[in-house]
């Protein structure tokens, strides 16, 4: 698995009122190391901008400025769809005009894996996850939690470089959320995938995380 | 309790299904009566004289019924293409002059498009285009384009454009993005677009008459002038056709919605 560098990057949105320069929201001077296989936490309150630095990570927004690393290779300007990554969002985002299976399977048609190594491959996350016998439901048929696992398979089932999750656990109960975490935190362990968990609870970073890393007003 | 609900359903239904029928009932008794008049309701003597020269004496009958459906597929596929993005542009970007651009696009509403046409007309001249069916699909064009980009503005609205987002962490393309997940999403409002279009393009009399030049044979290009007083029992037979044709668009619009939703469009396996 890589790792990822970020040097002095800065994004700035511009506020409703483009003259008002305090309704903008900037992100300046972040430089962060993450090592191979290494699980990483942001922590910080809403609204600090964890989530606008894990979508600069991801490829989904690019940077004003600096530059985004992998394995020392400038990836700044390479998109999002031809780097494998993987995210998990607190909304689990199934595509709600295809079952469980065919979500699941996305990603992997996305990469041109034939079909049977995609049924199997998905399948085998299914059993993972527990979610045998819900295959041909419908996201719309599915309870809050089954959607957020078949987030998660379709997710890993990708073998991603690297793995985010933004504020992956919150939508989930107690019970299920631990559930949830042990499965991320074993996955990551065994197949030593570099993990950047983006949470404001403190326990669920220091539970899952190799290292934490605070986030006040836009900067690390 | 439920069977007053029933109760209730089945005469709100019969009192629409009348509200629906109840218009034919005069066309269908105009169609098949001899010289009939007002005040009566009743002709006093019926004839099949006007159902007989819709079908067999006048060729240009089946020759519109083909362009009316040339033309109003030519129209959908046209306004769909140029409408997607523009709804697309409009809900999601903001950009210098969007307020002038949409009212532009969606000045056809206000303006009557005899208006832009009367411009037009002279370069459609130049281009050869009157007298043709391009000239009239590309003057239908007009009226119903802002309806097709309204239509789909209401799908980009609801869209969550994280999805897409999600999609494009797993791989997706642009291309992959737009058919796996806007074109479901979309479908609802493309569906009933293309069924106004289609009725907004097939209504157009003064358009066709005047870039068609009369050499263009739609429905209601032969259909108007009996209604206008020529002769009202083949102006109903005309009119009684043109529904149908309206129905048939719809329906097979709405058979191809289902078939879409059922098959293999959506399927990753």
């Amino acid at each position: 698995m890589p790792k990822l560098e970020l040097i002095n990057i800065e994004k700035t949105f511009q506020g409703n009122n483009k003259l008002n320069h305090k309704d903008a929201f900037i992100l300046s001077d972040i430089n962060l190391k993450i090592e191979d296989g290494e699980f990483i936490s942001l922590l910080g309150p809403s609204g600090c901008g964890k989530t606008t630095l894990l979508k600069l990570m991801t490829g989904l927004i690019k940077p004003d400025k600096g530059k985004i690393l992998e394995d020392d290779k400038d990836i700044t300007n390479i998109t999002v769809e031809k780097r494998n990554y993987a995210m998990v969002a607190q909304q689990p985002l199934l595509f709600p005009n295809m079952n469980l299976l065919d979500n699941i399977c996305f990603g992997l048609k996305m990469k041109k894996i034939n079909k049977l190594k995609r049924i199997a491959e998905a399948m085998d996350m299914i059993y993972k996850l527990k979610l045998n016998g819900l295959e041909k439901r419908h996201p719309s048929q599915l309870s809050g939690g089954q959607c957020q696992r078949g987030a998660i398979a379709r997710a890993l089932v990708v073998k991603p470089k690297v793995l985010f999750m933004d504020e992956a656990f919150n939508a989930l109960d107690e019970e299920l959320r631990l559930e949830m975490a042990n499965l991320i935190r074993d996955y990551h362990k065994n197949n030593n995938l570099t993990t950047i968990l983006v949470t404001h609870d403190k326990n669920e970073a220091n539970y899952l995380s190799d290292r934490i890393i605070n986030m006040r007003n836009s900067s690390l | 309790m439920n069977k007053l609900k029933d109760t209730k359903f089945i005469i709100i239904a019969i009192i629409f299904s009348l509200l629906i029928i109840l218009p034919f009932v005069p066309l269908i008794i105009t169609g098949i009566s001899l010289n009939n008049r007002w005040p009566l309701i009743f002709p006093s003597q019926f004839s099949i004289r006007a159902i007989k020269y819709v079908f067999y004496e006048n060729t240009n009958t089946y020759k519109a019924i083909i362009n009316t459906l040339i033309i109003g597929i030519s129209v959908i596929i046209i306004d769909l293409t140029l409408a997607i993005p523009a709804a697309m542009a409009l809900e999601r970007y903001e950009f210098k002059g969007k307020t002038i651009m949409k009212m532009l696009l969606f000045a056809p509403i206000i303006v009557p498009p005899y208006a832009a046409i009367m411009g037009m007309y002279t370069i459609f001249i130049k281009l050869g285009l009157t007298e043709s069916i391009l000239g009239v699909i590309l003057a239908h064009i007009l009226p119903s384009l802002p309806y097709m980009i309204k239509a789909m503005m209401v799908s980009f609205n609801t869209l969550d454009t994280n999805l897409e987002d999600q999609a494009s962490i797993l791989g997706a393309t642009g291309a992959k993005r737009f058919y796996y997940i806007i074109i479901p999403h979309l479908l609802p409002s493309i569906f009933a677009g293309a069924s106004l279009t289609f009725l907004i393009s097939a209504s157009q009399y003064f358009l066709t008459l005047l870039v068609g030049g009369g050499e263009v044979a739609t429905l209601a290009i032969i259909m108007i002038p009996f209604i206008n007083g020529g002769d009202k029992a083949i102006g109903s037979v005309y009119s009684l056709i043109f529904s149908i044709v309206a129905l048939i668009n719809i329906l097979t619009l709405d058979f191809i919605l289902k078939v879409y939703y059922r098959k293999k469009y959506f399927k990753i396996l």
